[in-house]
């Protein structure tokens, strides 16, 4: 059993994406799986986040996509020597943000999915290789919106909008605090004024999914990204 | 495609953003196909209405500007819609309607939030409070039956949604064949994982729209769900039947449907002749999708990926 849970670092990419992806669908749960890789310094264990790729925004209790999606996933992964390190969600319903505890429906579907990715990569990812959850807290979106467009001083990255959970020992999924997780260019508000440029240039709704795709498959997918 | 159309517009909307014919149809277009695109709204609806020259034709368009500030939390804006559209049509249910939504808007608002939880909820028992008036009148309302329902869905409580499908379903004891909302109630039950239920429902939609290949689609992904493969697999077949070339996701939903029944080992399984035939035939579907895409397309490059998965490269 592991002693300490693990680090988690999201580069500026993975959040901005899934934060675009949500911004794209304020109406519909959205959400998507997170490549990466898993290093490890002495008993500690860092999950790093490079890449978040949106999955679906429709029917997300439907299996077929999702299966579909990441067999094409795991093509891709095996083609760019990464893998498969978590999911990310954004509930539809702005006031229901809890993935601890008890939970709205949606996000107890959608802890079903992070702990089938997360029993998959365990199954496959060798001794000690564990998944990650980025849940998207509307609430604290809206508050990180507000402060962005007013540039106020309040955006001293403490509000990145979204929360990070990895597994316990006990096998639960708790939210990491501050100190054990960092997302890229958040901590001085570089990141969230990108996110308001990229908003406004209308990146998210360039932003496609795997929905998209199968909608109409000129669009790209996974390969593609709105973000640098 | 409804969305390249839209493409279209929008880009013709960076061009002149003032063309007052220009702005009706792009919101003509996405009242028609009901597309939520509060940010397109504003652009459009905001210059038209101050130009004055609009006569009736302006009030479905502040209806619509109406929505749109909603979604965008323009209380102010939405407001005035409101009130012009109160003065002129005193008396409408369809405008208390409207009262209605402005109060579940209001109920995710910031300063709402920001209260103790016991306040946040007055606002949306203010709206269900319009709604069930106007239902004791007429009980037949239809635009107050839906909006009590999507009330009660977006609050995302057990019990919201409970009460959500029961208004529904007697909805539809009323109105059995509108299947709009059978579709709703599917999707209702789907958010609150009752697969079995959302089958039911979509068994209603697929008698309703025998040829609708996009409801057999639906079906089958349902029952696939449900681990019911070989029924899924025979509503993917009718999809297919529906549509054969462009319809992606039936085939691609095929052949991981006849790889399940595999066991997961595809072609390389014993398997019935039958599921091999439907894994050939959807894997043929799938790959020739790819291969007439334009290899500029930025999504051909999905097809690589493709092509390596199924064995084809």
């Amino acid at each position: 059993a592991r002693s300490s849970m693990s680090r988690v670092e999201v580069n500026k990419g993975a959040y901005l994406t899934s934060l675009l992806h949500a911004l794209k669908y304020p109406s519909a749960s959205v959400n998507g799986v997170l490549l990466g890789s898993r290093s490890k310094s002495g008993a500690e264990q860092t999950i790093m986040v490079e890449k978040a790729v949106p999955l679906l925004h429709a029917h997300i209790a439907l299996a077929p996509m999702m299966d579909a999606a990441f067999a094409l996933v795991e093509e891709y992964c095996k083609q760019n020597n990464t893998t498969i390190v978590g999911y990310y969600h954004a509930n539809a319903t702005h006031d229901q943000n809890r993935f601890t505890g008890q939970v709205s429906h949606s996000l107890a579907l959608a802890r079903r999915i992070a702990d089938k990715i997360h029993e998959t990569v365990k199954d496959t990812g060798g001794a000690g290789a564990e998944a990650c959850a980025m849940i998207v807290d509307n609430n604290q979106l809206e508050i990180l919106a507000i402060n962005i467009q007013n540039r106020s001083s309040q955006n001293d990255g403490s509000s990145t909008g979204v929360t990070i959970h990895v597994k316990n020992n006990r096998d639960e999924w708790v939210a990491i605090d501050a100190k054990n997780h960092k997302i890229d260019g958040t901590s001085d508000g570089t990141a969230q004024a990108e996110l308001l440029e990229l908003v406004q240039k209308g990146a998210h709704q360039q932003l496609t999914d795997f929905d998209n795709h199968m909608d109409d498959c000129t669009k790209g997918w996974l390969t593609t990204s709105v973000v640098e | 495609q409804m969305s390249a159309q839209l493409e279209k517009l929008e880009e013709q909307l960076s061009l002149s953003s003032r063309d007052g014919k220009l702005l009706q149809t792009i919101l003509t277009h996405l009242r028609n196909n009901r597309l939520r695109r509060p940010d397109l709204v504003m652009k459009c609806a905001v210059p038209l209405l101050s130009r004055g020259w609009l006569g009736n034709a302006q009030w479905d368009i502040r209806e619509q500007l109406f929505l749109a500030a909603l979604d965008l939390h323009k209380f102010d804006l939405a407001n005035e819609q409101l009130e012009a559209l109160s003065n002129r049509f005193p008396n409408s249910t369809r405008v208390q309607t409207l009262t209605g939504m402005q109060c579940e808007a209001e109920a995710t608002s910031t300063p709402i939030l920001a209260l103790p939880e016991e306040q946040r909820s007055m606002k949306t028992e203010a709206a269900m409070n319009i709604y069930d008036r106007i239902l004791e009148e007429d009980p037949c309302n239809v635009a107050a039956s839906k909006r009590k329902v999507a009330a009660l869905r977006s609050q995302g409580t057990e019990k919201a949604v409970r009460d959500a499908t029961y208004t529904l379903n007697q909805y539809l004891n009323l109105y059995p064949t509108d299947m709009e909302a059978w579709k709703e109630l599917a999707d209702i039950y789907l958010e609150a994982q009752q697969l079995e239920n959302a089958r039911k429902a979509l068994e209603e939609v697929v008698m309703l729209q025998p040829v609708n290949y996009l409801a057999h689609l639906k079906m089958a992904e349902v029952l696939y769900s449900l681990n019911d493969y070989p029924l899924a697999r025979k509503y993917y077949a009718q999809s297919l039947e529906l549509n054969p070339h462009a319809n992606p996701r039936a085939a691609i939903g095929m052949v991981v449907c006849t790889a399940a029944m595999e066991g997961g080992k595809g072609r390389k399984g014993k398997g019935e002749a039958a599921n091999v035939q439907l894994y050939d035939l959807s894997r043929s579907l799938l790959l020739d999708r790819y291969a007439k895409l334009p290899s500029t397309a930025p999504g051909a490059k999905v097809g690589n990926l493709v092509r390596k998965w199924l064995g084809a490269e």
